[in-house]
């Protein structure tokens, strides 16, 4: 028992998977709200095995369990908690097979999990394929749809390609080494040469296509486009954590210490960089709503990427502590658009012009989600991005420059939208039938825009996770 | 205590004003918590007068140390007497805008919230927190010259945005500087009383000091950068330009002057003669463009941009007379600017038009408003006995005194003098064209003021006399801190 307390989540996510397959098999609760009412207990249960009794780290050759990874699974589950939610208002206007879905999405949060653990190339790597086939799945779930479908093979078939990458570049660890660890591939053997490095750039390469950074970013939009809405929000922040976890233990404790650190780290600032840039610029000409998210979550990445470059407690903190600004914002944004697009078919940012005299909440939550977004202070967007630009250690001051900039091109782009929510509309449209917001909806979206507008002035939830990193 | 008091009455005013059914109950609401906050404010004037100590309600607390994000708070004479025109103009404008009825509800609120930052602005002494109260008002101020602005709103609330996005990202660009230069050496490095302590490299203080100062003098309108004024002033809603000339300009100026006094004294001294220059083309630029003005409120809102220019000038002379000077022309600036814009609106309500071709005569039919006008104007005139000829009087004579062998001060004096001309060209201009000559006759069925109308307009014009009669209440009052700041130089 002992034993098993350091597999915690994992274990309990398998046991969720397979009750919902003992409900596929033998239940009739199917659709109802009993059986939402039972996922959604699943994913509550989650979170509160944070609270069981933490074991001393146990030296596995295959897994790491510590205060560190506890935690970051927490958010991963609360992540999932929100994607939950989101799902429910999706399957009003979509019922098919929903118990499916939650299998192939905890199925997913399982390789997640296993990625942030993993202390072993192996698991890894097949972490990695875990947390992609059932996202492939989910991708196409709205199969009637001729635009899922499409999304869910481009997502197929440019993920292959990025996973091979990666696996071409720990490969090339094979002629160096017998050890595969984690530890041993990021650590450089006493004697290498430069053909060594050459696997970090394949890695890096392979894990900027699954975050979505610029000059691998194309599919990222065509897949968001295309997929659900919860499902866009999904690709959009859980896997992205545990990618990028990996990305920040590659770069803070073996690139940081390798020789040619100048030419490398040149390489990911020129990402970020390009990133920023291209996401501000395209979200800039935009009007298609998801396209527009999936290009603005591009420049908030690029941020995270500069920001990571520093010592690894700092870069940790400062991470996960954007991620759950990120997670918050996104959550509201992608809620709101979830929800009027069931209702209204609505394709465009134009469609939804003069919506505060329709839909005041929505309206109200999409503006404090934007206001976020944009960086505005006193916004928790504002403080998570601020920490990250402070923490950072290696630019210069034209990179600096170059980031301010962009903060006021986000700005254009986000507040252009919130002109068009308040324009002045003569005569409103009869069609808009307004379906009403549950109570437990209100709830979660009045806690969440409380998070995202007073979650900057806890500062001792900053300095709790500074210590926990560090 | 009346510190926590007067800053959690805005929010708790917007929980209340969120709560509220009917629209009439709103401003209700609104005028009681604002009245409430004045009384709180003024209790704090009265204990504090008894007291020695240089801030009252001092409190501070390091939050994130290695960031240097710390709070400390605590209240200055100066910062009674511009929490008290912050908190007047809010009842003021309240009052303006009683008969308003297009969704009150969110209006009053972002109006709290402007309240809010003003406070938060003027009591706080770490710099990131600072920056937090200053930006807390920007999304605000877009919305409400977006939503219920008039004229080409879409286009100058946009500008708006932009630039004083501009402004915050300087001070961001500042601060992060800073905080990058300077690393885990003190706690709270980013508290400006605690500054001269660092000893930072002397270029590295000019790069910072460059960046804040001119951030700030985004939002305080100095000459570069005073492009938004205009437009915004003059696309507001009334009491929207009232507060954003009366207290969200000063916001700015107040920042100037914490960087210059609290933050780089040496650096401000080096290159005192190029602000001075900045601030003259300011006060004649802004009033040259008045002359041309057409538009009433475009019209007042460039006499604001000249008459901020004066502010900076008396910052820069480094002498009694000159700080002195310049906290008058805040004080008085935010109270006259506030009766103007009060009164445009109150003339634009009853005649649909800010035109000076086609306002005329109004004197005959509605005398109470066109006296407010008359009294307003005279004030930014600069005629004894008003508040702003003692400030400027006290620049002027500032200026003259900076240095007694320069002849670059006694040229500045002059130059400096001639906006008294200008600024009596085209105050007498628009008094001939809206209160005197002939009245057009599609105004012959207009109203005078309402009751709250002639409440605000009264409150505020008194307290312009009454500044302007016995300035020696004012000066008394911070004359202990205004020398404080020149022996700390």
């Amino acid at each position: 028992m002992n034993y098993l307390i350091i597999y915690k989540y994992e274990l309990f996510l398998l046991i969720s998977i397979v009750y919902l397959v003992l409900v596929i098999l033998f239940s009739k609760i199917l659709n109802s709200k009993q059986f939402y009412i039972q996922v959604c207990v699943l994913a509550m249960a989650g979170l509160a095995l944070h609270f069981l009794p933490l074991k001393p780290t146990l030296l596995s050759p295959f897994f790491i369990d510590s205060p560190k990874t506890n935690f970051i699974k927490l958010i991963v589950q609360l992540g999932t908690l929100l994607i939950v939610f989101q799902s429910f208002r999706w399957f009003i206007n979509h019922e098919d097979k929903p118990c499916e879905f939650y299998i192939l999405l905890f199925a997913a949060v399982l390789g997640i999990d296993l990625i942030i653990s993993a202390n072993h190339i192996l698991i890894f790597y097949i972490a990695l394929e875990l947390v992609t086939f059932p996202l492939i799945l989910l991708c196409g779930f709205n199969f009637r749809n001729l635009k899922s479908s499409e999304s869910a093979l481009k997502f197929f078939w440019l993920n292959a390609l990025a996973t091979g990458f990666i696996l071409f570049g720990l490969s090339i660890m094979y002629m160096y080494k017998t050890d595969f660890s984690v530890a041993a591939f990021i650590n450089l053997p006493p004697h290498y040469d430069k053909f060594y490095l050459i696997n970090f750039i394949f890695v890096i390469a392979g894990i900027s296509f699954k975050i979505g950074l610029a000059p691998f970013h194309n599919w990222a939009i065509d897949v968001y486009d295309g997929a659900p809405t919860p499902i866009s929000f999904t690709l959009n922040t859980i896997p992205k954590i545990a990618y990028l976890l990996f990305f920040i233990k590659l770069v803070t404790e073996g690139i940081m210490h390798t020789a040619e650190k100048h030419m490398l780290l040149q390489i990911i600032t020129i990402l970020a960089l390009a990133s920023i840039t291209i996401g501000n610029v395209f979200a800039l000409r935009t009007q298609k709503i998801k396209r527009f998210l999936a290009y603005s979550s591009i420049s908030q990445l690029g941020i995270v990427l500069f920001g990571i470059l520093t010592s690894p407690a700092v870069a940790n903190t400062n991470f996960m502590y954007f991620m759950i600004s990120y997670l918050c914002t996104n959550f509201i944004v992608f809620y709101i658009i979830n929800k009027l697009e069931i209702e209204r078919q609505i394709q465009t940012w134009s469609d939804l012009k003069s919506l505060v005299y329709t839909d005041k909440f929505s309206c109200l939550v999409l503006v404090i989600g934007f206001v976020s977004l944009a960086g505005v202070p006193p916004s928790f967007g504002f403080f998570s991005k601020y920490y990250l630009i402070l923490g950072a250690q290696y630019y210069g001051k034209i990179t600096l420059i170059l980031i301010l900039l962009n903060l006021i091109i986000a700005l254009i782009y986000y507040f252009n939208i919130i002109k068009l929510f308040f324009q002045k509309q003569h005569t409103i449209n009869e069609l808009n039938i307004i379906q009403p917001f549950y109570r437990y909806e209100t709830f979660i979206l009045v806690i969440s825009c409380f998070v995202i507008l007073c979650g900057g002035f806890f500062t001792d939830f900053y300095v709790y996770l500074f210590k926990l990193f560090s | 205590m009346v510190l926590i008091s007067i800053l959690s009455i805005p929010i708790i005013a917007i929980v209340f004003i969120l709560f509220q059914q009917s629209k009439q109950g709103v401003k209700h609401v609104a005028l009681f918590f604002a009245i409430l906050q004045l009384l709180c404010l003024s209790y704090g004037i009265y204990e504090y007068q008894g007291l020695n100590s240089i801030l009252y309600d001092e409190f501070q607390k390091n939050l994130i140390p290695n960031l240097g994000i710390s709070i400390h708070t605590g209240i200055n004479s100066i910062g009674f007497l511009m929490l008290c025109l912050t908190s007047i103009i809010t009842i003021s404008s309240i009052l303006v805008s009683w008969s308003f009825d297009d969704k009150p509800k969110l209006y009053f609120m972002q109006f709290f919230i402007l309240n809010l930052s003003a406070f938060g602005f003027f009591t706080n002494f770490n710099l990131f927190v600072l920056f937090l109260f200053l930006e807390l008002a920007v999304v605000p101020k877009f919305l409400l010259i977006y939503i219920w602005g008039s004229g080409k709103n879409k286009f100058y609330s946009m500008m708006l945005l932009i630039s004083l996005m501009l402004g915050s990202v300087l001070i961001l660009g500042g601060i992060i500087f800073l905080s990058l230069q300077h690393q885990t050496i003190i706690p709270d490095f980013l508290d400006i009383t605690k500054f001269r302590q660092l000893g930072l490299p002397y270029l590295n203080q000019k790069i910072i000091f460059f960046l804040l100062f001119f951030g700030f003098s985004v939002f305080g309108a100095l000459f570069p950068f005073h492009f938004w004024v205009p437009g915004a002033h003059g696309s507001a809603p009334t009491a929207g330009s009232m507060f954003l000339a009366g207290v969200s300009m000063k916001l700015g100026s107040y920042g100037c002057f914490l960087v210059v006094y609290f933050m780089f004294p040496n650096v401000a001294l080096e290159y005192k003669h190029f602000f001075i220059i900045l601030a003259l083309i300011t006060i004649i630029y802004g009033a040259i463009l008045t002359l041309q003005q057409n538009d009433l409120k475009f019209l007042n809102a460039y006499s604001s941009i000249s008459h901020c220019g004066l502010i900076t000038l008396g910052l820069f002379l480094f002498n009694s007379y000159g700080l002195l000077g310049s906290f008058y022309q805040l004080i008085s600036h935010g109270l006259m600017s506030g009766l103007m814009f009060a009164v445009i609106g109150m003339i634009y309500y009853r005649t649909h038009t800010k035109n000076l071709k086609r306002l005329g005569g109004l004197l005959q039919n509605i005398p109470f408003i066109s006296t407010l006008f008359i009294l307003g104007g005279l004030c930014s005139l600069g005629m004894p006995g008003f508040s702003s000829f003692v400030a400027e009087f006290l620049v002027l004579f500032g200026t003259w005194l900076a240095d007694n062998n320069s002849f670059f001060y006694k040229m500045a004096t002059l130059i400096a003098a001639l906006t008294l001309i200008f600024s009596a060209l085209y105050i007498i201009k628009i008094f001939n064209k809206t209160v005197f000559g002939a009245l057009p006759i599609k105004f012959n069925e207009v109203h005078d003021a309402y009751w709250y109308e002639k409440l605000a307009g009264s409150l505020l014009s008194f307290l312009l006399i009454i500044l302007g009669l016995a300035p020696q209440l004012i000066f008394n009052f911070m004359e202990k801190d205004v020398i404080l700041f020149l022996n700390k130089l």
